[in-house]
């Protein structure tokens, strides 16, 4: 008999420059709730109101655009690194920043921490982990793609140096060098799986292999540029392939993202467990997500 | 606004035993206050939610104006956080006009519902306005109903817009304050428009949606009235009757003599436009 089809959590996805087709896809291919941290959208924002207006589709457009292929979309808020760097626009965000923390689908404050490394990213990054501290709120830390290893642990430091809780926040785009220190110090491991470069997912198998699932997470980062918004489906079908015990893929790609996000009490099984129906007739401000499409409606009442 | 309601605001805290809470808030404002510090203000709006319930509601009575609102010790805080911080540094103006504008459904409802609490209210027009524009009926419901900011702030053309999209969206117009007091020529042409669109399309229209025309009786309107005269539908009649009894026009007191059904009851006050 086939074991039932795996439930998964995407903890990492910027869905708003994903099509269609991908929340297609990843719904197909058993993703049932995906959390959007704040990001850089390639081209660097000049106005304060162009962050208000990404920070608001977050919370309000893209929930409603995955509702309508029957994912469940959270974010986490923030100011990244890169946009960091750009100190009076960063003065204006972190005003900003507050005003989102308690609307129904904000998990956490992120994605924050270091690019470059400079002054500014430091300022900023300080800055929203006092803000998390005052919310109480799970952190998503972004480490750095150069000098990873170093920045990997400075970002380490400054949280404790906060006095914030490691368990409440987790460090993203490990790898096989980073990952020791962080789990040694409590803190939660996720692992980004690029397609090509970089992490792929049969290391992923490895590191599970090695390590454990405890406190170790997988997502996709899949963005605008070249990436894979099915890679933590793709890597827990290979997992099972190498004979990692169901048990561990559980946690890795859906279990782990739920404890810890589910934290904020905002995230919650039932959600998808017991989803409304999906009805493509929904209208989000007078809006529809079909170009004259026939709607899906899904009818799962009992009558 | 003053700062007496502002104590009613604290009294209803006291008796829901939010004393903690409540002198939290009264930190945060002194600290907002003294920094002058948007960010602090913000944090505090968002903050609100950790410290006061959102599911405990209550009515709030606003002294002169005789208009109730249900609301949550949530939205309380809130509004009472915005109204002590506005009316000691008017300057935070611009900070609650971008709170508004990043406002989800539940707390722009609720914005929408308080706006005429809120110091020097005018400054938010253009969010009560807006809020016409939605096709979120609760939103909606929330500017339009039990609500004495259009009355107080609305220019005719926003109110009769409003008005007429209440009629338009099926609600229940008995909600809107201020009907008689707004009543003005130009929408009692849109009324009739209306009223005529629908008829030609064999479709019905709310009977309470005539009330504003009473002022402004010509011609066409005592013909549609003749017309309601002899409905068969009871409302329609009844209608009639109201807006002919409080106009002063000659023949529509003439019309409601030969159509006295009803007279009697609009006179002693035993039929009005809320029990219709
Ligand atoms: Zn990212």
């Amino acid at each position: 008999m086939e074991e039932e089809k795996l439930m998964i959590i995407d903890p990492h996805v910027h869905m708003t420059s994903r099509t269609t087709d991908d929340y297609e896809a990843m719904a197909a291919a058993g993703v049932v709730a995906v959390i959007e941290p704040s990001f850089w959208l390639g081209q660097p924002r000049t106005q304060v109101g162009s962050f208000q207006d990404y920070f608001s589709s977050l919370v309000g457009w893209e929930p409603f655009r995955a509702s309508q292929f029957g994912i469940k979309h959270y974010c986490t808020i923030g100011l990244n690194s890169k946009e960091a760097n750009n100190i009076p626009l960063a003065e204006e965000v972190m005003d900003l920043l507050p005003l989102y923390l308690h609307k129904d689908n904000v998990v956490g404050i992120g994605e924050i921490g270091y690019d470059d490394q400079t002054p500014a990213e430091d300022r900023f990054f300080r800055e929203q982990l006092e803000l998390a501290k005052t919310f109480n709120m799970m952190v998503q830390v972004h480490t750095p793609h150069r000098d990873k290893k170093a920045g990997t642990l400075k970002s380490m430091e400054v949280c404790l140096e906060h006095g914030l809780d490691p368990g409440m926040v987790v460090i993203d785009h490990n790898n096989e060098e980073t990952v020791k220190s962080v789990l040694d110090k409590g803190f939660i491991a996720a692992f980004t799986i690029y397609p090509k470069t970089k992490m792929g997912n049969q290391r992923m198998v490895e590191v599970v292999r090695k390590f454990g699932s405890t406190n170790i997470i997988v997502d996709s980062s899949a963005d605008w540029g070249v990436s894979d918004p099915l890679a933590v489906p793709k890597t827990a079908n290979l997992m099972l392939q190498n004979g990692i015990p169901r048990e561990d893929v559980v946690k890795t790609c859906y279990q782990n993202a739920l404890d810890f996000f589910g934290r904020s009490g905002k995230m919650k099984p039932e959600h998808w467990l017991t989803p409304e129906a999906i009805d493509q007739r929904k209208l989000f401000n007078n809006n529809s997500v079909l170009r004259g499409q026939e709607p899906k409606v899904e009818n799962n009442k009992i009558l | 606004m003053s700062l007496s309601a502002n104590r009613y605001l604290e009294d209803i805290f006291l008796s829901n035993g939010k004393e903690k809470q409540l002198s939290w808030l009264r930190q945060q404002i002194n600290s907002i206050l003294s920094a002058k510090s948007k960010q602090k203000l913000y944090i505090t709006y968002s903050l609100c939610a950790n410290h006061f319930n959102a599911d405990v509601t209550f009515d709030l009575v606003h002294e002169q104006q005789s208009f109730t609102v249900n609301t949550t010790l949530l939205e309380a805080a809130r509004l009472y956080l915005l109204q002590t911080v506005l009316i000691q540094e008017p300057n935070f103006v611009k900070a609650v006009q971008q709170l508004i504008q990043v406002a989800d459904k539940t707390e722009l409802e609720a914005f929408l519902k308080h706006l005429y609490l809120l110091p020097n209210a005018i400054d938010y027009k253009f969010a009560g306005v807006e809020a016409l524009r939605t096709n979120i009926a609760t939103v909606f419901n929330a500017i339009s109903q039990q609500n004495p900011y259009p009355g107080a702030y609305f220019n005719d053309a926003e109110w009769n817009q409003m008005y007429l999209k209440a009629a338009f969206m099926q609600q229940d117009l008995t909600k809107i304050l201020d009907v008689d007091k707004r009543a003005n020529k130009d929408l009692t042409r849109i009324i009739l428009d209306y009223a005529h669109e629908r008829w030609a399309a064999g479709r019905t229209i709310d009977p309470l949606f005539w009330r504003p025309v009473s002022k402004f009786i010509d011609g066409d309107v005592l013909h549609d009235l003749a017309r309601l005269f002899s409905s068969a539908n009871i409302k329609e009649r009844k209608a009639a009757t109201l807006v002919c009894q409080s106009a002063t026009n000659e023949s529509a007191k003439k019309l409601l003599k030969e159509n006295n059904e009803f007279q009697e009851d609009a006179i002693s006050g035993k039929l009005t436009w809320q029990n219709i």
